[in-house]
């Protein structure tokens, strides 16, 4: 599964100057970028879309377009919020091609849940209830509205501010702001709604 | 529910949920994937390299366009004025012409002003006497031949003046200068007695200046300068008359 890169000091530059690195011929920029924002990256379109061969279509296509970018890329706003600007775009296109209801997720891995829950569900531990309920959240979060799930993704994955995530959204600062605190609400009651379903205090 | 309650229960939320989502397995992209990806990155760094390493071929004209379209222009001009070669003979720019043309600069001292002035007047009258010296001896030239003129259109006519001068008598012994005067002393004589005097005395004014030799009075002892002192003699006379019907 990993990829066998060697290890890199991903921080010695910024993502700027590594985008600048690579556009001047440099690859090795390009596969420190690559692997600083891969897994944020991948499960922005994965968490979102909920078919991973279309996900990785669109991941590919997003990291296509970095490359052909290069050599006109200039520093003019932060190298992630470009990035996820471009992804979001390839999202938008892609709601916009298929019908809204075929775009709400069916998280397959919710089965998974029930599978582990009948052997494991006598363990007093905490640390088994945080895991329980962390797959709960999986389920939880291909339920959110579309938007409050893009929000909470790029805030909980990249650490973005809701003003970033406006900016890559295309959405006023207030918005951002209700959508981020709605999904963090929604997400816990869900969790807790889920766990109690389950039999559990 | 007050807001700091709200913001409380939003802080707990967000931990939570950042505890949960942190403790699951996150999805990463296959080795595979990543692969394709660096790949891509490579292949399309040699294509600009490529790009950037083909020579880009420039069209001679515009490897040096300033110095090209200063010797078009230079030729154009050099065209225009093999072309118009009598206009441009014409006006002859001179060095003191380019000197007025040029404007003078602020900077200059006031003391050069005032000699550069100072010579531009001096030349400009220099010019206008030139010009007036020149028109009076054009005008003395058109009156002498408009005289020389008419004195043969009468000579032709009037059978007084006689038709071959042969005979009279050279002055300074040039053979071919005795004609011309004996010519013009008849000439004179027709215009004193016509009373002609202005063109008389034009005349006179000529040939004194044609012969100063008529103006001498000394004695020639010379036998062979007989015929010439007649002529000086006649002219004398002749003189005498047209200054005596001046007066």
């Amino acid at each position: 599964m990993a990829l066998a890169i060697p290890q890199i000091h991903v921080h010695e530059h910024s993502d700027e100057q590594l985008m600048q690195r690579y556009a001047k011929g440099d690859s090795q920029a390009f596969e420190q970028l690559y692997l600083k924002h891969k897994g944020a990256l991948y499960r922005y379109f994965v968490r979102q879309l909920g078919d991973k061969q279309l996900a990785e279509d669109l991941y590919q296509e997003t990291w296509g377009r970095v490359i052909r970018a290069a050599v006109n890329y200039q520093a003019s706003a932060k190298f992630s919020t470009w990035l996820y600007r471009i992804a979001h775009n390839l999202l938008i296109d892609h709601v916009r091609a298929v019908k809204p209801v075929d775009f709400i997720a069916n998280d397959t891995d919710v089965t998974g849940l029930d599978t582990f829950e009948g052997c494991d569900q006598d363990k007093p531990d905490i640390h088994w209830q945080e895991t329980q309920k962390s797959l709960l959240l999986k389920t939880c979060i291909s339920l959110l509205p579309q938007v409050q799930k893009e929000a909470f993704i790029l805030n909980i994955e990249m650490g973005f501010t809701a003003a970033v995530i406006s900016d890559i959204a295309g959405v006023t600062l207030e918005a951002t702001k209700s959508r981020i605190r709605y999904a963090y609400q929604s997400l816990k009651e869900c969790v807790n709604a889920k766990w109690q379903e389950k039999g559990h205090e | 529910m007050s807001n700091t309650t709200v913001n409380t229960e939003d802080t707990e939320a967000q931990k939570q949920v950042f505890t949960w989502y942190h403790q699951q397995t996150l999805e990463m992209p296959s080795a595979k994937l990543d692969q394709d990806i660096l790949t891509l990155s490579q292949t399309h760094l040699v294509d600009m390299n490529i790009t950037r390493l083909k020579p880009v071929i420039t069209p001679f004209w515009r490897r040096f366009p300033l110095a090209l379209s200063s010797a078009a222009s230079l030729v154009i001009v050099v065209g225009v004025v093999i072309l118009n070669r009598p206009q441009v003979d014409d006006v002859v720019i001179t060095p003191q012409e380019l000197s007025r043309s040029a404007p003078v600069p602020q900077t200059m001292e006031p003391m050069v002003a005032a000699k550069m002035k100072a010579g531009q007047s001096e030349q400009a009258e220099r010019r206008s006497v030139e010009a007036i010296q020149a028109r009076s001896r054009l005008s003395a030239q058109t009156t002498a031949g408009s005289i020389e003129r008419e004195v043969t259109a009468m000579a032709a006519v009037s059978p007084a003046l006689p038709q071959n001068d042969s005979d009279s008598a050279p002055i300074g012994g040039n053979v071919e200068d005795k004609e011309p005067l004996a010519k013009s002393l008849q000439r004179l004589k027709v215009f004193i007695e016509t009373r002609e005097n202005e063109q008389a005395l034009a005349l006179e004014k000529m040939l004194l200046e044609k012969h100063p030799e008529l103006a001498m009075t000394e004695e020639i002892n010379n036998p062979k300068d007989e015929l010439s002192h007649t002529l000086r003699a006649e002219f004398k006379m002749l003189q005498q008359q047209l200054h005596q019907a001046v007066k």
